[in-house]
């Protein structure tokens, strides 16, 4: 017997005397008359206030729920309530349970793909870069679980993983671990402290290793093919590679104003790009004259450090609110431990987001310049580093020293938390400015759908045709946000 | 694989049996088979349990589990929505956490929910956010110590919100919900004094508000037992530390079923906010209870479009039509609603019962079953006139022409949205059994929403294997009541087991669902043993 049986029970015999006095009905649809050789009498006590075993509530002519669990029997089992001893048989139920068997495995994906999201909120939001004062309180403390991360991008493969979080406010870490062979895991933990006063910061330390393989290299330029600075030993092909990478990342990011984002950063990145397993894979040594492509074959160290300043005056980025966005970065690149490594980076972004026609309706131009500059005549710039064009929404395969995207979105409002897009990009690399002409630029163009909260974007599916073929993408989880460069690659 | 010496040919012949047999099997109907034993009319789900913790779902989780997890589980689930988890042999749902089936009498219509009766000036105000409200408001406790949660009114609309918020607090409390007492009073701002840093400035806010009237306020306290705040209940699935949660939320016909209160009340933004699971009595010995809440919203208070309001957003039509129109569709602006009466909000006699829905998708009111529909409308067209005249008599609302057009509205729209919910079975109500003859009467026709002469019953008596006993009967009422008597055949069968099924049709058309009434005959006794619409 539990512990408070014996007083339920004697409180249960106090109500039950005087319930009759305080009964006020019967239940508004009481067994017909006649059928009570089935069918209780109603309960004669007092249905009239809201069950509650408070012992203040015995001041009021209701019904102290526990005169009825004196005895603590259990809950009563919906099939148990229902009554039926034998369900009903349909006769479309034995081709729907065949075809509900072969469908299980799909089910049970699905399943185990939003499994414990209730932790991936916490990190959604915690994986904002310097949250806004009042998303301080947003995430109650004390999160921690293990849920799942979806990415599907036409050309590369499906990246399915797990995280495990926890969050105790203002502390949050991360953990994600990844793994589909000896050339195909990842690693990654992320630590983050963040503070509320006297403007919103962040102060965050993470940790990378990673090997991916199937990895493709056209050369440099927008033309491989035709640019001269390729040298190939057969012909224009592709190198496929694969690559090691470890990186150790210390970040500071601060709001000193409500639009305004400042992000420190510094890594350590150590890569290594080699030849793939796959022995009919054209390699490096093969595609490429030797000593013509600085990167593979070697572990570059380097030390990366930048800082970014991102003015951003929509109220959310949920997608269909105006404003302006507006980023610039600046950053060095030096090899470590003998690396010759050594370059500048620079780059901007500015988006507008335009009403047009109506206020859900957005139109937004934007453009993206991201450059790199080597320093020192004995300078290299493994091939890596290279500037790529991630925001292309084709496929983002050029690499150079200048890349150049421009982009015009429509969006608009379908439903609560739901935004359709259609869009269209440009983009060009170059080697400078000066050779950033109109020929050869490629586009892709389609539409997709965005997922929202009220704040910040948690999912997209997006289609597109370019001058390269179809793409589909499907992302599940907080975008890569801007001065975030540190993540890119 | 070796078949022997016809293999090749016995997959073949393997699949056209298997095949024979779904076909065969596709062609049967069985009725469900009934206990013999009385209906549960106590969910027993109030035993002590240790505290639950609090429960919180972030929105970004929300949202991908209703725009992405369950449309996608859902199209790959082939089995038709679960009848409610909640219901008992004589389709109805019994006394339980969740709900308390009244029967209001008029007297109790007009004292209302028990409590601790209104707040008692000075208020300390809490630092607490106020659950139990939609809008704007503020925790306090009075000089009894006892807590409220304050709603105040919009400066443009005096007396809506504190009206709606207890004319629909007494009305979902008929309706068998638990809901905060609710109490409408007038304060002044030197009854506050705020106990620390950070409580909300009140006196502030209650300026912001409606004007005062003698210098006092207008307020509506909301009054919950001592209780421990629990977050709301989720959508779907049990709260997992509850062993008293057996039934998944989204399989309560009483959730399923806010879609035709809300619907009736104008209750706006319908989902697990209008929920709050609070813990009551102490540690160990207590348990959950199940309120409803933010009904501040409700009577057309969250509706009102005043004439300042910028035009619609987003482009016209559903998502659909915004989609294949880039969200550019006229939209044209609402009428503003009217300004004579302020009390009184966007509450339109005409309603939508079927295309009601909230702007988030919500699980259980998806699930909405007809049968479960009938419940509730039977529940919502139970509350008469006088309820109405009653609960709005709560709300102490001073303009006159405001009360009546609000009981003119909420009437015709009970009437609508009952009466659209009662075409949808066949809405007969067993009420009597005697001897071998039953009683039953026409809920439509009880109401005066369907004419006994241009209506007819169609009755079959099946075993518990589905085979019919006897002929069929046709029935013709002469009011909203009528008789069956029971054919020789199948009082016969009733010895074991016996299924009437009834099907109603108005002017010659058949109802879309029939009533089922399971009987068994014991010692020259007809015994019922349970029914569904």
């Amino acid at each position: 017997m539990r512990v408070s049986a014996t007083k339920r029970a004697a409180f249960a015999a106090c109500f039950l005397l005087s319930a009759p006095l305080l009964a006020q009905g019967q239940p508004a649809v009481s067994p017909p008359r006649g059928a009570s050789a089935a069918a209780d009498e109603p309960t004669k006590r007092s249905r009239d206030s809201v069950p509650s075993a408070s012992p203040s509530a015995a001041r009021t002519p209701g019904a102290p729920n526990t005169a009825g669990t004196a005895a603590a029997p259990d809950p009563v089992s919906p099939a148990e309530m229902s009554g039926i001893e034998r369900p009903s048989r349909r006769g479309d139920e034995a081709p729907r349970a065949i075809g509900n068997a072969i469908l299980w495995p799909f089910r049970l994906i699905v399943d185990l793909v939003f499994l414990a999201t209730g932790a991936a909120g916490a990190l959604l939001e915690n994986e904002q870069i310097v949250p806004r004062a009042r998303d301080f309180f947003f995430t109650r403390g004390g999160e921690i679980g293990v849920f799942p991360t979806v990415f599907l991008e036409t050309g590369t493969r499906p990246n399915i993983g797990a995280r495990l979080i926890v969050s105790v406010d203002p502390y949050a870490a991360t953990v994600r671990a990844g793994y589909g062979g000896p050339d195909e895991n990842v690693f990654e933990a992320r630590m983050r402290l963040s503070a509320s006063k006297p403007f919103p910061a962040v102060a965050s330390l993470e940790g990378l290793h990673d090997r991916r393989t199937g990895l493709g290299f056209l050369g440099i330029g927008q033309t491989p093919w035709t640019d001269p600075r390729n040298a190939f030993r057969n012909g224009p092909a592709p190198a496929v590679y694969r690559e090691r990478r470890e990186r150790v990342i210390g970040g500071l990011g601060l709001r000193p104003f409500r639009d305004v984002e400042v992000l420190l950063s510094s890594s350590l990145t150590l890569r290594h790009a080699d030849d793939t397993e796959d022995l009919r894979a054209p390699t490096f040594a093969q595609v490429f004259a030797s000593g013509s492509v600085d990167g593979p074959y070697r572990t570059t160290r380097m030390v990366y450090t930048e800082m970014a300043l991102r003015v951003d005056t929509r109220a959310t980025q949920n997608g269909v609110d105006p404003g302006v966005l507006v980023e610039g970065y600046q950053g060095v690149g030096v090899g470590i431990a003998d690396d010759p490594t050594r370059f500048g980076r620079a780059g901007f972004r500015v988006a507008t987001f335009l009403p047009f026609i109506r206020r859900t309706t957005i139109l937004s131009p934007k453009i993206v310049v991201d450059g790199l500059t080597p320093i020192g005549n004995t300078s290299e710039v493994p091939f890596q580093e290279l500037v790529g064009q991630p925001t292309y929404r084709g496929f983002d395969n050029r690499r150079d020293f200048l890349s150049v995207v421009a982009s015009l979105d429509y969006r608009w409002y379908l439903s609560r938390f739901v935004s359709a897009r259609l869009f269209g990009d440009l983009a060009r690399v170059a080697p400078s400015i000066w050779d950033m002409t109109l020929a050869d630029w490629r586009w892709a163009s389609g539409f997709g759908f965005d997922l929202h909260t009220s704040t910040t974007q948690v999912g997209r599916v997006a289609f597109a045709g370019s001058s390269e073929g179809f793409h589909f993408l499907l992302a599940f989880g907080v975008p890569a946000r801007f001065g975030d460069r540190q993540h890119r690659d | 694989m070796n078949f022997g010496p016809h293999s090749p040919r016995c997959p073949a012949i393997t699949a056209w049996f298997v095949t024979s047999a779904i076909a065969l099997a596709g062609c049967t109907y069985r009725p469900a088979r009934f206990r013999e034993r009385p209906p549960v009319t106590d969910a027993r789900d109030m035993a002590a349990i240790p505290t639950p913790a609090f429960r919180w779902v972030a929105e970004s989780v929300y949202l991908s589990e209703v725009y992405l997890h369950r449309p996608i589980r859902g199209t790959l689930d082939l089995e038709p929505f679960p009848t409610a988890g909640d219901v008992n042999s004589i389709d109805e749902v019994p006394y339980s956490s969740w709900f308390v089936p009244r029967n209001v009498d008029v007297g109790a219509m007009a004292r209302g929910p028990e409590g601790v009766g209104p707040p008692r000036p000075p208020f300390t105000v809490l630092g607490d956010t106020p659950r139990a409200l939609a809008s704007m408001g503020f925790s306090v406790t009075d000089a009894r110590g006892e807590r409220y949660e304050m709603v105040i009114d919009p400066a443009e609309r005096p007396e809506m919100r504190t009206g709606a918020a207890a004319i629909a607090a007494r009305l979902a409390w008929a309706l068998g919900f638990n809901t905060p007492a609710a109490y409408v009073t007038w304060v002044r701002p030197e009854h506050f004094w705020r106990s620390e840093a950070g409580t909300p400035d009140v006196p502030a806010m209650l300026i912001g508000g409606a004007a005062p009237v003698l210098g006092s306020f207008r307020v509506t306290a909301l009054s919950l037992p001592p209780s421990v705040w629990l977050g709301h209940a989720n959508e779907a699935g049990t709260r997992v530390d509850d062993p008293n949660d057996v039934v998944a939320h989204e399989n309560r016909r009483l959730l399923r079923s806010l879609k035709v209160f809300a619907s009736w009340m104008s209750l706006s933004g319908l989902g697990p906010s209008k929920t709050m699971d609070r813990y009551i009595g102490a540690p160990q010995e207590g348990h959950v209870v199940h309120f409803l809440v933010g009904l501040d919203d409700a009577l057309g208070a969250d509706e009102v479009v005043r004439v300042t309001d910028l035009p619609p957003g987003e482009g016209g039509g559903s998502p659909f039509v915004r989609l294949v129109t880039l969200g550019l569709a006229p939209n044209p602006a609402r009428r503003p609603t009217q300004v004579e009466m302020p009390a009184l909000g966007q509450l339109d006699a005409d309603v939508d019962p079927g295309g009601f829905a909230p702007s988030t998708p919500y699980a259980p009111i998806e699930r909405l079953s007809p049968g479960d529909a009938y419940w509730a409308a039977k529940r919502v067209a139970a509350i008469s006139a006088a309820h109405i005249a009653l609960a709005i008599e709560a709300g102490k609302i001073s303009d006159r022409r405001a009360r009546q057009e609000m009981q003119k509205a909420l009437e015709a729209r009970r009437e609508r949205v009952a009466s659209h919910w009662f075409e949808r079975v066949t809405p007969v109500d067993l009420t009597k059994i005697e001897g071998t003859q039953l009683t039953l009467r026409d809920q439509a026709i009880h109401y005066g929403w369907a004419r006994f002469q241009t209506t007819d019953y169609y009755v079959d008596f099946l075993t518990d294997q589905g085979s019919q006993v006897g002929d069929q009967l046709k029935v013709v009422p002469q009011g909203d009541e009528f008789h069956l008597t029971l054919p020789e055949a199948a009082l016969e069968a009733a010895e074991d087991y016996l299924v009437v099924r009834i099907i109603a049709r108005r002017h010659h058309i058949r109802a879309p669902r029939a009533l089922t009434v399971h009987l068994r005959l014991r010692g020259g006794k007809i015994t019922l043993l349970g029914l569904r619409h």
